[in-house]
């Protein structure tokens, strides 16, 4: 039912026509199908590579911070209006020496931010300084890092080149566990917000797994069917993430197929998404690709509650595919990248969305807004007098 | 609505010119301006996407053109052009490792010019639609498009920074000319008095001289019937005027030897020195800086005042001139220096020495020797310690001015032998002719070393070296070429043939003078009237019986005819065939990339 505007929903609603929870679900859908390019609001360029990571902080709502292949990190503050210059930065090559794939802000409060490149190390960053408070060695290329968000206790899960997944202790500065995930490299992690203890990684070899870090044997289960020894893509899987009810986890493979599962039965997906085109062949490359791709959620403060709307980055196109996580429905796509779109974020409350891609560009996305009127002034016809008038 | 919109664009589009035909865009203008429901942008956004993807950089720069004109109008345009912006890269910009079309001169030029209306997009629309914004930091640091040429033609031809400078220049304009008015206006106040006094000075002196008119009316006395009893100088003007009015004249007889009392003798000496002093003041000073005044009051609207004092002042000066030019004084005194230079503090307005171009071109063109500092000038040729080098000579022309028989036949062997011997110019080897021991050391010092002490005996030249002296070189002269002919009949690619023979083509026979066509010029070939009608190709059984002149003939006959087809030449699209790569164009190829 693409398309139909709120005031039909709402009169076949009052006419009976529809129950409460569709005519909610067809709200809520037409709602995010209004998301566009937000023309107010522009992050200045600060970037001279691809864009690999994007945060935003989980207290206020308020910050931002990117990084990228140009190892420079930016923090931009969200509540201006207009052209928003980076408040602060961490200048390039002055912190990491290599591309920075992930950067996050600490859950509790934003004072602190962690990141992890493929220079080898995982960094913790004091940002009212922005300078390095401490640093975690893993002598190998790192791809994600997560720390859990309920804050219970101040692991960090780092996903690197080699089969381990390594837990760093902020508490002791140490590595407190290694689990032996995949074959070869893991290349996403994400903790569950609703258990402090579960953890779910995602590797190269297609095997999404899920651990508890208290039990000996630490893992848990195997998404995917075990009887016909099928992995949970086809493909390495570059992006994972659980919905803020822990109980569904999404991930997004190199297959070009997203897959959302439930936790609860990790036998088979419960929806199958498709993110490239239709006649794109899975990359079964035996080189090792390190494009991980972020992915975001709307949450339960956004007040639409019984829709979780999913952006998912494209992975032919430059889009990015807003999708409703219970149906799998593709509710609307973004164009506005100029090269592949490499991670998302969702600021809960406000309705907007930022996205980072490999043209350098961090393009914010929102639902409604008012232009200023020099903006509307642009956005008119301007045909001159002096051209010809016949009506021939 | 004759043409569609597609075909309007598509004549525009493959018209082959540089820039878009006025009037085709101007209907298409007009149908765009009114349309209501948008359809006719749709239709020709529709169809400029067809035209960019045409494989051929001048369709591609053309359809360019006219999106840009209806891009800078038509926001539903804008929005479509949005949409589709990074497939327009590809198609203009070549972005995304895609290669513009050939012809390669034109890809060039399509590039540039997306460079700079994209600019020009950006910072015109760029507030409005920001997905420009975003395409243009793509370009700038993912492809690493150089937007500085871009960025230098938006600003020169921004109408804002047009209208700033022009405003700028008219000002520095009014401003210089206001204080050119100050400067005449102080000028002439100071100088004012002076001038006056002068004038007034010389005007005196011509008085004296020159008696007026009305003195020598009052002496010779009234002769016509006048009315007036007074005779006063201003009812004389009354008087005349009454006179013509009754139509009555007045003789009057001036004997202009007698009224031009201004001659120079001892009693009018002391006023002529007077008026020469004053004269030259003038002449030499107040005039030109009279001259000065108006030129530059000229340039200045409003001085009607000042200009009207000045023209007044330049009257009466040039009047006083007059007169002392009629009273004979001679103006050659004003050219020697005068002994005492009352004027020193006074500055005069020198007139600004005129550089001619030519002449500055003339002397920065003649490069100083770096040796010889005076190296051409022609008062060298007075200096009688200066010997001007002489060109070297040729060699086999030798002077034969000093050969002249002093002694008679005395020896007559020797005399038969100098007729048949051979006269050479003087040089090394007649001067080390037969020497066998000849001093290595010329300079006449004893050479000495440190340690060693003196040379025992003097360095000689080696066998080798006075070998060599004793050689002369001859330069042999590169005999005249022969020019060989070139065939130039016409071959079927359209050129002429370019073998050359002294003789004969081996593929067109004979070499003979044709014209710049290749057609034979004429009175050549001999008449074939008196051969069969029936030329050799008709009857020829094997190619070897095909007589060439007829195989000409026939071939000079498709060429005329082929000729008068051919129209006025209209632009056309350039060809997308690669130009083939001759072994010049390979050497160019190798020395321009090794540039």
């Amino acid at each position: 039912m693409a398309g139909t505007s709120l005031n039909s929903i709402v009169r076949s609603r009052a006419q009976g026509l529809i129950l409460a929870d569709t005519s909610q679900h067809q709200i809520s859908r037409s709602v995010f199908a209004t998301l566009a390019l937000c023309e107010t609001k522009r992050l200045a360029r600060a970037h001279t590579a691809a864009i690999h990571s994007l945060s935003i902080d989980a207290v206020q709502h308020r910050y931002v911070l990117s990084t990228g292949t140009d190892t420079s990190i930016q923090l931009f503050d969200l509540e201006s209006t207009g052209q928003i210059n980076p408040t602060r930065c961490v200048l390039a090559g002055s912190g990491h020496t290599n591309t920075v794939t992930s950067v996050e802000w600490y859950s509790v409060d934003n004072g602190m931010f962690s990141t992890a490149s493929l220079d080898h190390t995982v960094k913790i960053w004091d940002a009212h300084a922005m300078t390095e408070a401490s640093q975690f060695d893993l002598e190998c290329r790192v791809f994600s890092q997560k720390m859990s968000p309920t804050g219970a206790h101040a692991l960090i899960a780092a996903g690197c080149e080699s089969p381990y997944i390594r837990l760093c202790d902020l508490r002791s500065g140490a590595f407190a566990q290694s689990l032996l995930a995949h074959e070869s490299a893991s290349m996403s992690v994400d903790w569950s917000p609703v258990d402090a203890y579960m953890l779910a990684s995602g590797g190269t070899d297609g095997r999404l797994q899920l651990w508890d870090i208290r039990q000996a044997g630490s893992h848990v289960c195997d998404f995917g069917n075990s009887e016909s020894n099928t992995c949970a893509h086809d493909g390495s899987i570059n992006g994972l993430l659980f919905t803020d009810d822990g109980q569904r986890l999404v991930s997004a493979g190199l297959d070009h197929c997203a897959r959302v599962w439930n936790t609860a039965s990790p036998q088979t997906p419960t929806v199958e998404i498709q993110t490239g085109a239709e006649n794109d062949k899975p990359r079964t490359s035996t080189t090792l690709s390190t494009k991980t791709v972020e992915m975001a959620l709307t949450t339960a403060t956004d007040g639409t509650t019984s829709t979780k709307v999913l952006f998912i980055p494209s992975t032919s196109t430059c889009e990015v595919l807003v999708v409703d996580v219970c149906t799998g429905e593709v509710i609307t796509r973004l164009d506005a990248h100029f090269a592949s779109v490499t991670c998302a974020a969702w600021r809960p409350s406000f309705g907007e969305l930022y996205t980072g891609g490999a043209d350098s560009n961090v393009v914010a996305w929102s639902m409604r807004e008012v232009l200023d009127s020099t903006q509307a002034a642009l956005r008119t016809n301007a045909w001159s007098d002096s051209e010809p008038d016949d009506n021939v | 609505m004759h043409t569609s919109i597609e075909d309007l664009v598509a004549e525009l589009t493959t018209s082959g010119s540089e820039t878009l035909d006025t009037d085709t865009v101007n209907q298409l203008k007009r149908r765009l301006k009114h349309d209501e429901s948008d359809q006719a942008i749709i239709q020709t956004f529709q169809a400029l996407q067809l035209a960019l993807e045409k494989r051929h950089a001048q369709v591609r720069l053309s359809a360019l053109q006219l999106a840009n004109i209806v891009f800078c109008r038509s926001h539903q345009f804008r929005l479509l052009v949005v949409e589709n912006l990074p497939r327009w890269f590809e198609l203009v910009l070549g972005t995304n490792h895609k290669k513009l079309p050939a012809p390669v001169q034109y890809a060039q030029q399509l590039r540039d010019m997306a460079a700079e209306i994209y600019y020009m997009w950006v910072e015109r629309f760029g507030n409005g639609y920001q997905r420009l914004v975003y395409g243009f930091r793509y370009l700038r640091f993912i492809e690493q498009m150089d937007f500085k040429r871009a960025v230098k033609e938006y600003k020169r031809k921004d109408p804002e920074r047009i209208r700033a400078r022009r405003k700028i220049r008219l000002e520095a304009q009014s401003e210089y000319l206001k204080r050119s008015l100050v400067s005449v206006q102080a000028d002439y106040m100071r100088t004012r008095q002076s001038i006056n006094e002068a004038l007034d000075t010389l005007d005196n002196c011509f008085a004296i001289l020159v008696p007026e008119i009305v003195d020598i009316f009052g002496s010779h006395g009234a002769t016509a019937g006048t009315t007036n009893n007074d005779d006063d100088d201003g009812d004389l003007d009354e008087v005349l005027a009454i006179m013509a009015a009754n139509r009555q004249s007045i003789d009057i007889n001036i004997n202009p030897e007698r009224v031009l009392e201004a001659e120079e003798d001892t009693e009018n000496s002391a006023v002529f020195d007077v008026i020469r002093d004053y004269l030259r003041l003038c002449v030499q000073v107040y005039s030109p800086r009279v001259q000065i005044w108006k030129q530059k009051l000229d340039r200045i609207d409003d001085s009607a005042e000042l200009a009207g004092l000045v023209d007044g002042l330049d009257t009466r000066i040039s009047v006083a001139i007059e007169k002392c030019r009629d009273l004979g004084i001679d103006f050659a005194y004003m050219d020697e220096p005068r002994d005492d230079e009352e004027d020193t503090d006074e500055f005069e307005d020198a007139p600004a020495p005129v550089v001619n171009k030519q002449q500055r071109i003339r002397q920065v063109q003649q490069k100083r020797n770096s040796v010889f500092a005076m190296y051409g000038q022609q008062v060298l040729k007075q200096d009688p310690t200066y010997i001007e080098p002489s060109l070297l000579r040729d060699q086999h022309n030798h002077p034969q001015a000093d050969i002249h028989q002093e002694e008679g036949p005395t020896n007559s062997v020797e005399a038969k032998l100098r007729e048949t011997a051979p006269v050479v110019s003087y040089g090394a080897d007649l001067e080390y002719w037969g020497q066998r021991e000849v001093n290595a050391n010329t300079t006449g010092l004893e050479i000495r070393h440190r340690f060693l002490g003196s040379a025992r005996d003097e360095p000689m030249l080696s066998e080798a070296a006075l070998d060599t002296l004793q050689k002369r070189a001859v330069y042999y002269q590169e005999p005249e070429r022969k020019e060989i002919k070139a065939c130039r009949a016409p071959l079927p690619s359209g050129r002429l043939c370019p073998r050359r023979d002294l003789v004969k083509c081996p593929l067109h026979g004979a070499i003979v003078p044709r014209d710049e066509q290749g057609q034979l010029k004429a009175g050549f070939l001999p008449e074939e009237e008196a051969e069969a009608p029936s030329s050799s190709i008709t009857t020829a059984e094997r190619i070897e019986d095909l007589n060439q002149n007829d195989v000409n003939a026939l071939a000079r006959k498709h060429q005329t005819k082929a000729k008068t087809k051919t129209k006025a030449k209209k632009p056309k699209l350039a060809s997308t065939r690669k130009a083939k790569l001759t072994g010049i164009k390979r050497l160019q190829q190798t020395i321009s990339r090794k540039r």
